[in-house]
């Protein structure tokens, strides 16, 4: 039953992510759902599930765009590993810590681009400090609350 | 035990997909994992393509909507506009038929007629409709009693009635049709003379023709040189048909008028001719 949700909440979050955030992104700047649903998967069922579906969506987020291959897997299997090692060690109801949870996530997950296209980009790459760089992790924070709230609602929460 | 196990069973697929994921990335698209991200590609695109589609669609069900609403109230405000130029074109009909009364009243010949003064009817009582009309004009602007008032009915005048009543700016005009009324006239091209009388309707009658005369169906009746009050020839109507009186001495004509009493709007009130009688 968790598979079966988990694979539904997958290509029901590929979806919203690559086919409608054109729909209500403002000036370009849209949430990184996926990141916020591994955040969430990942503190409500642990470590194992969180990673697996962590490489899931990041492997198609490099399969469909035209990023780095294997820099979106590498750092969503990283952060659904180290979050869900923090599972039911917090109080996850808290919107504040759904908040902070996801603020941290994005940076280390911006920073975590930065780093690897550094590193691994076959070309020199210059890093756009732009306003989505900045406004990126507030977005996120300030959307995660209402994601969670909204996926309480279907997604049982059960350890992996 | 078991959540050792489980732990370590975690932390082991942690290791195993990160070093997947430095592979993938260290790898940078080669042949074989450009042809495994082009099959992923294949199999994933069509489900964010579907979905996009589905909300495509339902946009455009959004705007289809919006556009019926908006047909709907241009509908509504087309059939308002409809509405006032529907009366607006009345009001031009009407302005049309006036100005086309108006005109043959310029044209009216003032020469054979003597001058006239155009007015326009102003009251008529509709219990009173072939006896009675009021018109805007009266002493002050020349109208005397018994003054002969006509209309331009196609090509030419024909004759309404005579004024009765006058006032300083409006006077009463007794009509052919009313009973009180009788006019000589005579049969166009025959000459035979008889007295027009109304019949309180829209039919007149002319009485005291000869028995043996020429008369016939359809014969034009105008005003005869005996009268006091028209001038000689003016259109009155047509002969409708013909009976005997009741000693068969004498023939009774039902006229049809040229005038057609439900478009009365101007008239025309003669105000001197030459060789003026009294009858």
């Amino acid at each position: 039953m968790n598979s079966i949700i988990n694979g539904l909440l997958f290509f029901f979050v590929i979806i919203i992510q690559f086919s409608w955030t054109k729909y209500f992104a403002l000036y370009g700047l849209a949430p990184n759902i996926p990141l916020i649903a591994l955040i969430y998967i990942s503190l409500r069922q642990g470590a194992l599930s969180g990673q697996l579906l962590g490489f899931a969506w990041g492997i198609t987020w490099d399969v469909l765009s035209g990023d780095l291959f294997g820099s979106h897997a590498l750092l969503f299997t990283g952060i659904g590993f180290l979050i869900g090692k923090l599972s039911h060690k917090m109080d996850e109801s808290k919107v504040i810590t759904q908040m902070v949870l996801t603020g941290i996530a994005s940076v280390v997950f911006s920073a975590g681009m930065w780093c690897l296209y550094l590193v691994f980009s076959p070309t020199e790459y210059v890093l756009s400090w732009n306003y989505i760089v900045w406004m990126q992790p507030l977005l996120n924070m300030m959307v995660a609350p209402f994601f969670f709230a909204a996926a309480s609602l279907v997604i049982p929460e059960q350890r992996a | 035990m078991n959540e050792e196990f489980s732990s370590r069973r975690t932390n082991l697929l942690f290791v195993v997909l990160t070093v997947i994921n430095l592979f993938l990335l260290t790898t940078h698209l080669n042949v074989y994992i450009r042809f495994a991200k082009n099959i992923l590609f294949y199999l994933l695109n069509p489900t964010t393509a579907v979905a996009g589609q589905a909300l495509e669609s339902t946009r455009n069900i959004s705007q289809t909507l919006h556009e019926v609403l908006r047909v709907h109230q241009d509908n509504l405000s087309l059939v308002k506009d409809l509405q006032r130029y529907v009366y607006l074109d009345h009001d031009y009909q009407r302005m049309k038929d006036e100005n086309a009364r108006l005109h043959q009243l310029v044209n009216f010949p003032p020469t054979k007629m003597g001058n006239y003064v155009p007015a326009r009817i102003v009251s008529r009582e509709p219990a009173s409709w072939f006896q009675w009309v009021v018109i805007s004009k009266g002493s002050e602007d020349g109208i005397t009693i018994d003054a002969p008032v006509l209309v331009w009915a196609g090509s030419r005048p024909a004759v309404l009635g005579r004024a009765v009543e006058i006032f300083a700016h409006s006077a009463k005009v007794v009509l052919i049709t009313n009973t009180l009324c009788a006019l000589p006239v005579q049969i166009k091209g025959i000459g035979e003379d008889g007295l027009l009388e109304g019949q309180n309707n829209a039919e007149l009658r002319v009485n005291y023709l000869r028995a043996g005369g020429k008369i016939a169906i359809g014969d034009e009746v105008v005003t005869s040189p005996l009268s006091a009050v028209f001038p000689e020839g003016i259109t009155v109507g047509y002969v409708r048909d013909i009976t005997f009186s009741e000693n068969d001495t004498l023939r009774i004509a039902a006229v049809r008028p040229l005038v057609n009493f439900n478009r009365l709007r101007e008239v025309m009130v003669l105000t001197s001719r030459t060789g003026d009688r009294h009858e």
